[in-house]
């Protein structure tokens, strides 16, 4: 019951966005998706999501096609956090929680849905101010009650177990805290029989949380496999063109520690400008 | 699998930003959604108390307990409340009309802003803004001017008629062009419609200057009052046209008004939260098609409506449209007829275009809108 991506090819103009990219995510794991800037990660999860149809291959969700989900019936169990929350309505932190509701919501919300939205609000510590202005948060505040939002939409388990959660980077604008507490979420809903598919740049956030690693490079899938499998300096300099020593994560030992060095491209303006 | 670490926190450990106070208004808004539907009792007596005064007061004065009386022998139950034939016709022909109109007309325009704000996630939209409006009144100023030329003796006597169904195509086939326009392939992108919106009221503009300038004195006379909006012209008859077009599109708006609450987080995260964006926006169209093309054919162009009571009652009732909806309706049937009693108060026994006094009022509320901090409602 996995999320699976076959061949997925995106074009807009001539610009190939995605080129022949294959990946399975199952039940219980999180798959981070790294690249540098434009490699195509944000089009990959609109390509999940549904927003941009592929011009080339297959998105399914579990048994069926994603084309043949209905618009009610996939929102009831696939969550997705998009990158930029464009709301500037005075609703109240908890009335944007409680919008996540929406799919499960035929006429008015009971007290239930209204407790799933606090619980949700509570997991990502944005409980302190559920009754303040949205559009009077800071970015950080924000990013987290729309995570809130995403968490209560999948917040109760459906008959089959399975859920999906896509986040394009999740952890943009948040402190330290917040950023290992919304990765440690998703760990939580992934324990529950959730996909998680997470958009990420941090290296080391992806090294600790992530069970599958999907790195991409202009549109193509460079490598999808364990962390420790993935993260060595040879692949990360390639594609990030950064210069890194790869130690173990003090305390989880099966966790590679990425310690940036340098930019590639530094060293060569560096060199260029002594020439 | 990896097993989730969640790190303890101190007692202490909040964080800065949780420690804000909730601002007086953020106060207000809670205070006013746990006492449940407080709003809608206020904004019905405000409703009420204006349509009372403006029925009563006037150069024929009527009493609360008259009007009462008045309606009651309508209905075959004579009180013991004296009252003067006269009343009771400057009650039914005149009076009542017109303050049936303003409820009708502020309603949809209130409503149709509303909608519009959502539709287009941005606080400044007005019906105005899409050309409707200005597109309904090309439609009539070249009604105006070019009708009697066109059907000559025969134009006159279907007069009555001709202006208000020329405002009301002209306002669909606007809205219609703008849609199109904005529509692309596919998907409605709001920032296209608004362009449209903006071009297609230049043009209309365009027009409608020009039909003023080969107009003679007394089209001139009408083109004028026309254009800034009266609802003088309220009559049993225009009332029963344009009644159905108002009453049927804002019934429809109790299956949508979550739907608008979903759409305001964007296009995509609607979408996400299994709602067909598509239909929702199509749905929307119509309806202010419909309720802002049958009012500006009764009445002309009312602007700042529209604007004015979303506004108002977002930051007290709150954004929530199953909420936002009906209150629109009352409070801006309320304030239409409140501005039009003082049309006809203020400068008695002339009266003044309704437009002017809601412009005065609303052109400073929207630069007050325009001059505060970028992003907030």
């Amino acid at each position: 019951m996995s999320i699976k991506a076959e061949n997925v090819k995106v074009e807009i103009g001539r610009k190939t966005l995605l080129e022949d990219v294959s990946f399975a995510a199952n039940p219980g794991e999180i798959i981070a998706v790294l690249g540098p800037n434009g490699a195509g990660k944000s089009t990959l999860l609109k390509v999940l999501t549904g927003e941009i149809k592929p011009q080339k291959g297959e998105i399914s969700f579990g048994d069926k096609n994603l084309n043949d989900w209905g618009f009610n019936e996939l929102a009831k169990i696939r969550g997705v956090l998009p990158q930029s929350f464009a709301l500037n309505f005075p609703f109240t932190v908890s009335e944007v929680a409680l919008l996540g509701r929406t799919p499960h919501i035929k006429y008015s919300e009971s007290k239930r849905d209204h407790e799933i939205a606090l619980s949700a609000l509570k997991t990502v510590e944005a409980d302190a101010f559920a009754d303040r202005f949205y559009p009077t948060l800071s970015g950080g505040e924000r990013q987290r009650v729309q995570l809130a939002r995403v968490l209560a939409q999948i917040w109760e388990k459906p008959e089959n177990d399975l859920r999906y959660l896509l986040l394009d980077e999740p952890t943009a604008s948040l402190d330290l805290a917040h950023q290992h507490l919304t990765l440690q979420t998703a760990r939580n809903f992934a324990g529950n029989q959730t996909v998680v598919i997470a958009v990420l740049h941090d290296l080391n956030l992806a090294a600790q949380y992530a069970d599958k690693i999907l790195i991409l490079q202009n549109g193509r899938k460079i490598a999808f496999d364990k962390p420790k499998n993935v993260l060595n300096s040879g692949l990360i300099g390639e594609v990030f063109g950064i210069e890194v020593y790869i130690t173990k994560h003090a305390k989880f030992y099966d966790v590679p520690l990425i310690v940036p060095i340098g930019s590639y491209a530094r060293k060569e303006i560096a060199m260029s400008v002594k020439v | 699998m990896r097993e989730a670490k969640i790190i303890e926190r101190g007692k202490t450990g909040k964080f800065s930003g949780d420690e804000v106070k909730p601002t007086f208004i953020e106060n207000l808004r809670v205070w006013i959604a746990s006492t449940n539907k407080i709003a809608f009792i206020i904004l019905t007596v405000i409703l009420f108390g204006v349509i009372a005064t403006a029925i009563g007061d006037g150069a024929v004065s009527i009493s609360l307990l008259q009007i009462i009386a008045i309606f009651s022998s309508k209905i075959g139950i004579i009180l013991n409340i004296p009252f003067e034939a006269q009343q009771e016709s400057v009650l039914w022909a005149i009076r009542l009309p017109r303050v049936l109109l303003g409820v009708l007309v502020g309603a949809s325009l209130a409503v149709s802003g509303t909608l519009l704000q959502g539709l287009f996630r941005n606080p400044l939209a007005e019906p105005s803004l899409l050309g409707i409006s200005s597109g309904a009144a090309l439609f009539a100023v070249a009604t105006i001017v070019l009708g009697e030329k066109i059907f000559n003796g025969f134009f006159s006597e279907y007069k009555f008629f001709a202006l208000p169904v020329a405002a009301f195509i002209g306002g669909i086939c606007t809205i219609f062009l703008v849609y199109r326009i904005g529509r692309g392939k596919g998907s409605i992108d709001t920032a296209t419609i608004l362009l449209a919106g903006i071009a297609v009221n230049a043009l209309a503009g365009a027009g409608i200057g020009f039909f003023t300038f080969i107009a003679d004195d007394v089209q001139l006379r009408n083109i004028t009052f026309w254009s800034l909006g009266s609802l003088a012209s309220a009559t049993w008859q225009s009332l029963a046209i344009i009644t159905p077009l108002i009453i049927l599109p804002l019934f429809c708006l109790k299956s949508l008004s979550r739907k608008m609450n979903a759409l305001l987080l964007g296009d995509a995260e609607a979408a996400h939260l299994g709602i067909n964006v598509e239909k929702l926006k199509r749905k929307i169209i119509l309806i202010v098609a419909l309720t802002v093309g049958a009012s500006v054919s009764v009445t002309g162009i009312i602007g700042f409506v529209g604007l004015v009571v979303p506004h108002l009652l977002r930051l007290t009732t709150g954004a929530d449209h199953r909420n936002l909806l009906p209150s629109s309706a009352i409070l801006g049937a309320a304030l239409l007829i409140g501005a039009d009693y003082l049309c006809r108060t203020i400068v008695a026994p002339a009266e003044l275009p309704i437009g002017v006094i809601t412009a005065a009022i609303g052109a400073p509320f929207f630069l007050w809108l325009l001059l505060r901090k970028k992003n907030e409602y």
